[in-house]
């Protein structure tokens, strides 16, 4: 594991650090990278919104080609879908001996981007949303990341790698070495084999419950609105996830333990493994491309399903005026 | 707070219609489906699931559309279907006819669609609101049968 201990502070002075793309994660690093380095950082943005809320926040703003062009680190920050296109447009600007950092190391893994030989080349991947960066750099605490270099002609791309992560706050708790490749098949597992299974898990429980007559907000409280569900998965990372049972009582272990074992986890594993091999063999990745390239043609649909008006959303909205 | 019913089944089924009755309306969906896809809609669907087998199980239903690039039709029930739609056909009308919709049944857990993976998504997407217009129309034309030719005898 990394920390700060591990970091030379001094190693970007003087440099310039491009931050491109300002983002849910672009503008926290961002704001943590600039409270620490000694270093000149930049933001690139071809997008008017964000451009306008980093310059709103102080920073010099400028179009993401020019950013890379002067940029001694360029910390790729745009989406996944979109890096392909991004690295296609900066390429010719970025100067030799560049570090290039990418946060996800989706377009490394799946061939989209193959940065110029002359470049150093790092992942920072944090394990931690947007928002929680910069409130937990601000109280002083870390977050977790993944941190692993690609390419290193320079013979500095280590050094330079632990500076941006220790000063984005995430090396007071700790980045563990990983490479593009496993990072990007773990994220998206994660995401694709546990996240619906969770999500169906609580949507079927919700409606099967208002079927029988459970109250619905009721029903949203056990089960999220009251935070006692997160309050349990962290229990689960400090005490172990087997062990946090032991802190909702017997009657919870006894319940819970016998309905685990009637769940058709077969039919789950099978299930999770053709997500897995979808990742694996890049189909995931070619069909999140066509979708980009295309214009995007499933998000109507994905975001009627998101606000889709229901029972569900309703009675979060009666909670929320509450 | 107000829960709303689950579906219910359509006109026609309420009065005594079975599931051989549905495989025949769910023909003439697909053949109105069928018209309504350009040759494109139609090559992109046969690439990506050329065989969707429906389970309506609030009939016993089961219908399976088959698609080529030169056209879709509709056969009973065949072997290893790309995916497979499980859905009440009541839901499927209440939505055709605008009473509930499509994302909240999907909430709800009323319709479940196995072997969809995001290499699909597009294509099934391209066929929801052509098979829903499909639907209403032919569900209609179930509902009110041409009159009897006159007795001219």
């Amino acid at each position: 594991m990394f920390r700060d201990e591990h970091a030379d502070p001094g190693a970007l002075r003087g440099t310039t650090v491009a931050i491109l793309g300002y983002g849910l994660l672009g503008r926290p690093l961002a704001l943590n990278l600039r409270d620490t380095l000694e270093a000149r950082v930049i933001v690139g943005s071809d997008d008017d919104p964000s451009s306008r809320q980093a310059r709103d926040d102080g920073f010099h703003v400028t179009t993401l080609a020019e950013a890379a062009a002067e940029a001694d680190v360029a910390l790729v920050l745009v989406p996944d879908e979109v890096q392909p296109a991004v690295l296609a447009r900066i390429a010719p600007r970025l100067r030799a001996r560049t570090l290039l950092v990418f946060a996800s190391g989706y377009a490394l893994a799946n061939g989209l981007v193959v940065p110029a030989t002359d470049l150093d080349v790092g992942l920072f991947a944090p394990r931690m949303g947007g928002d929680a960066i910069r409130e937990r750099f601000l109280a002083g605490r870390g977050y977790l990341s993944y941190v692993g270099v690609e390419q290193d002609v320079t013979g500095t791309a280590w050094t330079r790698l632990l500076a941006i992560a220790a000063g984005a706050g995430s090396l007071r708790q700790g980045a563990l070495e990983m490479s593009a490749r496993e990072e990007a098949v773990l994220d998206l597992y994660v995401e694709q084999a546990c996240g619906p299974w969770l999500g169906a898990a609580i949507l079927s429980a919700f409606h099967v419950g208002v079927e029988a007559g459970l109250s619905p907000l009721g029903l949203l409280l056990e089960m999220y609105l009251s935070g006692e569900m997160s309050e349990t998965f962290s229990q689960m990372a400090r005490d172990g996830f087997l062990a946090s049972s032991r802190a909702h009582g017997y009657a919870a272990a006894f319940g819970g333990m016998t309905r685990t074992f009637a769940i058709d986890r077969e039919g789950m594993a099978a299930h999770m493994r053709e997500v897995l091999t979808e990742i694996e063999n890049g189909g995931f990745a070619r069909a999140l491309q066509d979708e980009f390239e295309a214009g995007y043609p499933c998000r109507a649909f994905i975001e009627q399903v998101i606000g889709e008006d229901d029972l569900l959303s309703r009675t979060e909205a009666v909670f929320r005026a509450m | 707070m107000p829960v709303r019913p689950p579906a219910q089944p359509p006109e026609f089924l309420m009065n005594g219609v079975g599931g051989d009755e549905v495989s025949a309306l769910m023909g003439r969906v697909i053949e109105r489906l069928d018209g309504r896809l350009d040759p494109d809609q139609r090559r992109q669907l046969a690439a990506a699931m050329p065989a969707i087998l429906w389970e309506f199980p609030d009939t016993g239903a089961r219908v399976q559309l088959v698609a080529t690039p030169a056209a879709l039709c509709c056969v009973s029930a065949g072997d290893a279907p790309s995916l497979v739609v499980r859905m009440p056909l009541g839901t499927l009308h209440d939505a055709a006819f605008g009473r509930c919709s499509l994302a909240a049944s999907f909430l709800a857990g009323r319709i479940t669609v196995r072997g969809m993976s995001p290499t699909r998504l597009r294509e099934f997407i391209l066929l929801v609101d052509p098979l829903l217009e499909s639907f209403r129309e032919a569900a209609r034309e179930h509902s009110s049968p041409a009159a009897p030719a006159p007795d001219v005898s």
